[in-house]
């Protein structure tokens, strides 16, 4: 069975286009971190990462990859290498157990992002001020809700990030309407019962 | 949507017994324990090898799969149809998207990815080389097919590695839509008009053997099932999918009044599981070796993409930007 029946095929002419697949060196992307908000009253979570040329496109594609399908308050991007990652801890045991807290702040805003849970998502865990990421972990300890253990902390400087805006947020006003990507818009119940009902009726 | 990632060819890595010992007792333990694994921790070549292979033709199924459905787009029938399934198709794009980034916290760029799909190296779900000739193959791909996926995702998600966890997780919250509005689609054409069941009925019939293929061959018990098992890589055997999947949507096709083309299929009610006539596993390997109904035409589809494509990434592509491992 040769015939093609994807209609693109008719329109393109496919087979006839020289294809020998890729001949150049990678032409991959930079990637970058994607934090999101689900609702206002949230805190903002690592869920995953995007592929993109710079920050504002990683927004645009961070806006169809995570903000698609549940409801969004707003979306940070920054790209990975950016991100400086503390040593993984053991459980029970906190990374910040062989950090000196300092009570002095420096000139710099950074932002700090707890794991709680090996297989749990990173979330924000607040805002410091400091001189480099190793001093804003010594002055997050001392200024941060550190009292679980945390067995990963990721440090960014916050002029490192895309942030959406108050009016961005209004992009994601429609998304409660598209109940058509809802399971729970799809009731087949009822015609079943119907149709065995018919089906009894005449059998 | 996913496919059980089989392959015929053997897994390039080290023996798990060259590994450091004690190296491997703690990743054992933390298995053990029921914690995961994350990108940055040691683990055992094998257990690296084999979740790229997984991940990457998880990636590559749903990249392939969107295909089929795709064309039916423009000829769904009804606005609201329409939009659901272009929904759906893009929702598969994007779980294409979720699982090549936890492939790539392993190390192999999603480029690198893209490019074995496309010389063939690396295989998908061998049921995306059937073609979908009418509405009711693309209704019974929404339904039956990703029905198929769910029962697979879900038991990965209880996976040892961190970031396929948790894409899945993700992806399973997403398919539930799937499911629904398949299912919806086929209960309209089996209680339709006698033209509407008979376009459905020959659909399961086109399909059923792809689909009893699409759980892989009778697990063959090697020494790396039990260690892949172990790791929680591997959580259920071939066998035991088919079977959930079986005892699942079996009982809800026949509630429908439509029948399915093995005359053996039971359920056996002493031992609870069902029986069935073989499908043709040589076919199955025939197929999944590139000599299916439309092996070509998928891959002509992707690699055109790909070459239409490249002026953009070139365009957008920052001379100063470097790649580097994703995080999680």
């Amino acid at each position: 069975m040769e015939k093609v029946l994807d209609p693109r095929f008719q329109r393109l002419d496919i087979f006839k286009a020289q294809i020998n697949g890729p001949t150049e060196k990678l032409d991959q992307l930079p990637t970058f971190e994607v934090f999101v908000l689900l609702r206002e009253a949230g805190i903002y979570q690592h869920e995953g990462i995007v592929h993109a040329p710079d920050r504002e496109m990683a927004f645009l594609f961070a806006k169809e990859q995570f903000s698609r399908r549940q409801t969004c308050a707003g979306i940070w991007t920054i790209e990975t290498p950016n991100i400086f990652v503390s040593p993984y801890s053991e459980n029970k045991v906190s990374i910040y157990d062989a950090v000196q807290a300092s009570a002095e702040t420096g000139n710099e805003p950074y932002k700090i992002f707890h794991m709680l849970k090996r297989g749990k998502q990173h979330k924000y865990a607040g805002k410091v001020h400091a001189n480099s990421p190793e001093h804003a972990l010594q002055v997050a300890k001392a200024a941060l809700d550190v009292s679980k253990p945390v067995l990963n902390a990721w440090v960014a400087r916050e002029s490192d990030f895309f942030e959406t805006s108050e009016e961005d947020k209004e992009i994601w006003n429609t998304l409660p309407e598209k109940t058509f990507r809802e399971a729970i818009d799809y009731k087949g119940q009822a015609k079943i019962d119907a149709f065995l009902a018919e089906n009894n009726k005449t059998s | 949507m996913y496919g059980g990632g089989n392959t015929f060819e053997k897994i390039k890595a080290k023996d798990p017994n060259e590994e450091d010992p004690i190296l491997l007792a703690e990743f054992e333990a933390r298995i053990e324990r029921g914690e995961k694994i994350e990108p940055t921790d040691w683990m055992p070549d094998l257990y690296r090898a084999q979740l790229i292979r997984m991940i990457e033709q998880h990636a590559h199924s749903e990249i392939i799969g969107a295909l089929p459905e795709g064309t039916w787009i423009t000829r769904a029938p009804g606005f609201k149809r329409k939009l659901a399934l272009m929904a759906k198709v893009q929702d598969e794009v994007g779980h294409a998207q979720l699982l090549y980034s936890a492939a790539e916290t392993l190390g192999k760029p999603r480029e690198a990815m893209i490019d074995d799909l496309i010389s063939g190296k690396s295989k998908y779900s061998n049921i995306f080389n059937y073609p979908a000739f009418t509405w009711a193959d693309s209704a019974f791909i929404s339904w039956l097919v990703d029905a198929g996926a769910i029962v697979n995702q879900v038991a990965n998600s209880r996976g040892s590695y961190g970031p396929y966890s948790r894409a899945l997780e993700r992806i399973c919250i997403e398919e539930s839509f799937h499911l629904k509005f398949g299912h919806h689609c086929v209960i309209h054409l089996a209680t339709g008009t006698p033209a509407q069941r008979k376009m459905m009925q020959e659909a399961i019939n086109r399909w059923w053997h792809p689909m009893m293929h699409f759980f892989g061959p009778p697990d063959k018990m090697s020494v790396h099932t039990d260690t892949l098992m172990k790791w929680k890589v591997k959580i259920l055997t071939n066998d035991e999918t088919r079977q959930q999947w079986l005892d699942m949507y079996v009982p809800k096709v026949w509630e429908l009044g439509l029948t399915i083309p093995d005359n053996k299929l039971r359920k056996n009610e002493e031992t609870g599981k069902w029986e069935y006539t073989e499908p043709d596993w040589e076919e199955f390997k025939r197929v999944i070796n590139g000599d299916g109904p439309c092996n070509k035409e998928r891959l002509a589809v992707r690699k055109t993409a790909e070459e239409r494509g490249r002026w953009v990434r070139k365009a957008i592509l920052a001379k100063d930007a470097h790649y580097v491992t994703p995080l999680a």
